[in-house]
């Protein structure tokens, strides 16, 4: 078994980013050492200079490697609980707006995505939303827009679909499609979405986006504080006003700077809105 | 940083074990106890409170980034990981189950052994898959101390069995008292 030391996490991404523009340097170490000895570990690699050369000298392996890395293990309707919340608190208010303008930011797969667009089309606003999906990795973006889901998934999926839908009779199966016996979810709806390539930080969105609700829930988990601030500024920047921003009920923004800016609206939920 | 953390692991049939240590342990212990077990996915709150309802030390369900202090037990929380970070704080993941299961002992064992090498005490108890004896022997490559929950006392043995396979030579195999007794033992 290969173990990585903190030494060797520092080296090979300062190296990565370097070599390919790739950066990983201030994601959560703990969780970037495990994914990477996983991933040498699954391709038989022996050691992270080595996976260096490989992921310079072949694409398709360095697309594997930022798939692993970047994590794409979230389930559609992930803590139903709270989608039931988001149902009944949110797409009131947002369903007053004209247009309403909503941003995913680093998505994977992206099952938060595919819930979204479910619950909009539900409650019959996709004909009044922009939404904006944006990954710093190209592979995430496509694989997300081709709507592309595995079995193991959809059926976590289902589960979940019928815990949200508690006592109706529900079934997610509606929103897929089988397609030379692969699934994948309904192209029709994620016609709704603009992918964008960007970190959000080197790069950005176009200034003049703001947004009615920022959906980024499990997502800064991945990162140390010092990025999850950057990233926290400017999505506040893009935030409109009395907007909402989402983060799981799990994670902590009160050491950013702007805090005291956002009203948590709901003591359960991590949802915040933006003061006028 | 603590001088010592105590993490423990546990499954089907241990909640009374772990009922049993958290009403033993004082209020002001030294070190922090970290507690992944493995629970329903979908149930967010209530596990604290009955945790709560024996143990005199404050339990708590950390969030991301949160620092590990002593006198405090920290229970992984619903369909996360949780790791434990060199910077002395919990780190939170969603990345997909090990061994069928999120929270993963197995993560939480591997990390606190790299971050704390022998500051480590790692505690498996009863369960009924192999989760957490990789990481055990993670704990004892890095110098901390492995303990088992005796076999014959553990209520689905499966899981302690699975730890002493993995592990060639653990510091204790204990019974429940004996877990107690050590833990108090090293309250400095």
């Amino acid at each position: 078994m290969v173990r990585i030391t903190t030494y060797d996490l520092k080296n090979f991404t300062e190296h990565l980013k370097d070599s390919t523009g790739l950066d990983f340097t201030e994601y959560a170490q703990a969780i970037l050492r495990r994914r990477l000895e996983v991933f040498l570990n699954k391709w038989n690699i022996p050691d992270i200079e080595s996976l260096l050369i490989k992921l310079q000298d072949s694409p398709a392996l360095l697309n594997k490697f930022i798939e692993h890395i970047s994590v794409d293990t979230t389930e559609m309707f992930r803590d139903p609980g709270f989608w039931r919340f988001f149902n009944k608190t949110l797409i009131k208010p947002l369903s007053k707006l004209e247009k309403i303008n909503i941003l995913v930011p680093f998505i994977t797969s992206d099952d938060e995505l595919y819930t979204l667009l479910v619950i909009l089309f539900e409650n019959n606003l996709l004909d009044r939303v922009k939404i904006t999906a944006t990954s710093p990795f190209e592979i995430n973006l496509l694989r997300t827009a081709s709507g592309l889901y595995t079995k193991k998934k959809f059926e976590i999926a289902e589960e979940n679909y019928r815990r949200y839908k508690q006592n109706e009779v529900a079934e997610i199966s509606t929103y897929f499609q089988i397609i030379n016996s692969e699934i994948q979810f309904s192209t029709k709806l994620i016609n709704h979405v603009k992918f964008v390539k960007t970190d959000l930080v080197s790069n950005y969105l176009e200034e003049e986006d703001h947004f009615n609700l920022i959906l980024f829930r499990n997502r800064m988990i991945y990162f140390n504080l010092n990025l999850q601030n950057k990233i926290l500024e400017v999505l506040y920047y893009h935030l409109a006003k009395s907007g909402y921003l989402i983060i799981g009920y799990k994670e902590n923004i009160s050491n950013f700077v702007l805090y005291d800016k956002l009203n948590q609206i709901d003591k359960n939920e991590k949802v915040y809105l933006k003061k006028r | 940083m603590a001088s010592k953390y105590i993490i423990i692991g546990g499954s089907a049939g241990s909640f009374q074990t772990i009922l049993q240590i958290l009403n033993n342990i004082p209020k002001d212990y030294k070190h922090p106890i970290l507690l992944c077990l493995h629970r329903l996915k979908h149930v967010r709150g209530g596990f604290v409170e009955a945790l709560s309802i024996k143990s005199k030390i404050k339990v708590i369900e950390p969030e991301d980034k949160s620092l590990i202090t002593a006198s405090k037990v920290y229970l992984a929380p619903a369909n996360y990981h949780m790791y434990l970070e060199v910077t002395n704080t919990i780190a939170l993941s969603t990345e997909e189950p090990v061994n069928h299961s999120r929270p993963s002992i197995d993560i939480t064992f591997a990390s606190a052994a790299y971050a704390f090498q022998d500051k480590v005490v790692g505690i498996i108890l009863s369960g009924a898959n192999k989760d957490g004896a990789a990481g055990l022997k993670e704990i004892k490559h890095y110098g901390g101390t492995v303990i088992v929950q005796d076999p014959k006392e553990a209520s689905v043995p499966v899981m302690p069995n699975a730890a002493l396979t993995e592990v060639e030579n653990p510091d204790h195999i204990y019974n429940t008292e004996q877990i107690i007794e050590f833990l108090n033992s090293i309250n400095y």
